[in-house]
């Protein structure tokens, strides 16, 4: 497994390292081509939702670059440290000498991922969201069921983490910080998902054209995997070839 | 010299997976744990979800310990992206291996016929 090094952190508390991150390339660095960082959703989520889905057919045209979020998958699980921008200094690590790229988040993943974008405007080039938590929606948080594999890798449990109380101390996506995007968005969300009001936010924020429904619910990448692999990797198309409507700001 | 006969050929094919399977097992016991696989006898039946409790993310991690111990002319990514999420849901050892030992029977590719490479 490759790990992302930790770099020199000045604002960072001295003695606090951050936590090693599973990261794995897909395809090769195309040089018309976005490089594209997936990110998973919370919880149940890691790398594996987007590289048994989605990853291998966004890999045939751009470099795809996947991790596993701190406290999950095979990345290490501190006990504390899961406010946005411990996720957001996550994604700078790892992503660090790739230029621009695009991001693609399911739930929490494409909430970091905006967040990600408005922090880093020059840096963020495109962003599709997929069923992600707008509003007083949440990323689900339910306590994880004791899986296996949480047992052989983990010493605790995550919700025995401040991963919970720190995602509720951040403020909700709403229709000033979407409206603020730059770059191209695509947004998705399941017909089934409790999610599914945030569409009319966005709608508001970036347009009917930022917007696609599909048929499924929360797990949308899973439940409609070919047409969200389908729209994704249009999108991504589109941003390369410069087509109008995938260009804002 | 002459050339072997078809049913060589399948008993060097069946060999061939054999090993491919031996090794498999190994690395599945190295992402997973040998204490978890010491009471399983693991073989082309075994599946990785419902004999082996393998969850996704491990499944992964056994991809990149195969990527790296057969190299790049085991292509998951090309197989995975013509794969349905079933067909990983229900995969065994076997079907594993036997994508892999088929990958290692086709010729090694020379350099110059990848487009792909840098100028």
């Amino acid at each position: 497994m490759s790990t992302a090094t930790p770099p020199t952190a000045p604002d960072r508390a001295p003695g606090v390292d951050p936590p090693e991150l599973h990261v794995r390339r897909m395809g090769r660095r195309k040089p018309a081509a976005l490089p594209v960082v997936m990110l998973h959703g919370a919880v149940t989520g890691s790398m594996a939702s987007w590289w048994m889905t989605s990853a291998p057919h966004v890999a045939a045209a751009n470099q795809v670059v996947l991790y596993d979020l701190r406290g999950h998958g095979l990345s290490h699980r501190p006990a504390t440290g899961y406010r946005m921008q411990d996720h957001l200094d996550d994604l700078s690590r790892v992503t660090e000498g790739l230029g621009s790229f695009a991001l693609v988040g399911h739930s929490l993943g494409g909430w970091i991922a905006v967040e990600a974008a408005r922090a880093w405007p020059q840096r963020v080039a495109a962003l599709v969201g997929v069923d992600i938590p707008i509003g007083d929606k949440r990323p689900r948080l339910e306590t994880e069921p004791p899986t296996t594999s949480d047992r052989r890798r983990h010493s605790i449990p995550l919700s025995a983490t401040s991963f919970r109380d720190d995602l509720a101390a951040e403020p909700p996506l709403d229709t000033v910080a979407l409206a603020s995007l730059r770059c191209p968005a695509l947004l998705a969300f399941g017909r089934q998902s409790p999610f599914a009001s945030g569409a009319t936010v966005a709608r508001a924020a970036l347009g009917d054209e930022a917007v696609r429904m599909f048929d499924g619910g929360h797990a949308l990448h899973l439940d409609a995997a070919d047409a969200v692999t389908d729209a994704i990797v249009r999108f991504l198309a589109q941003v390369t070839s410069g087509a109008p409507g995938a260009r804002r700001g | 010299m002459t050339q072997p006969s078809i049913a060589a050929a399948h008993d060097q094919a069946d060999h061939d997976q054999a090993d491919v399977i031996e090794v498999v097992a190994q690395l599945v016991g190295e992402v997973i744990g040998e204490d978890y696989v010491a009471d399983i006898d693991i073989g082309g039946d075994t599946s990785f979800s419902d004999d082996l409790e393998m969850e996704s993310i491990e499944f992964v991690a056994l991809a990149e310990a195969l990527q790296l111990r057969f190299g790049e002319r085991v292509d998951f990514v090309a197989w995975l992206a013509e794969l349905e999420l079933d067909d990983l849901i229900e995969m065994t050892v076997g079907r594993v291996a036997a994508f892999i030992a088929e990958c290692l029977a086709q010729p090694v590719p020379s350099p110059q016929a990848d487009g792909d490479a840098a100028p």
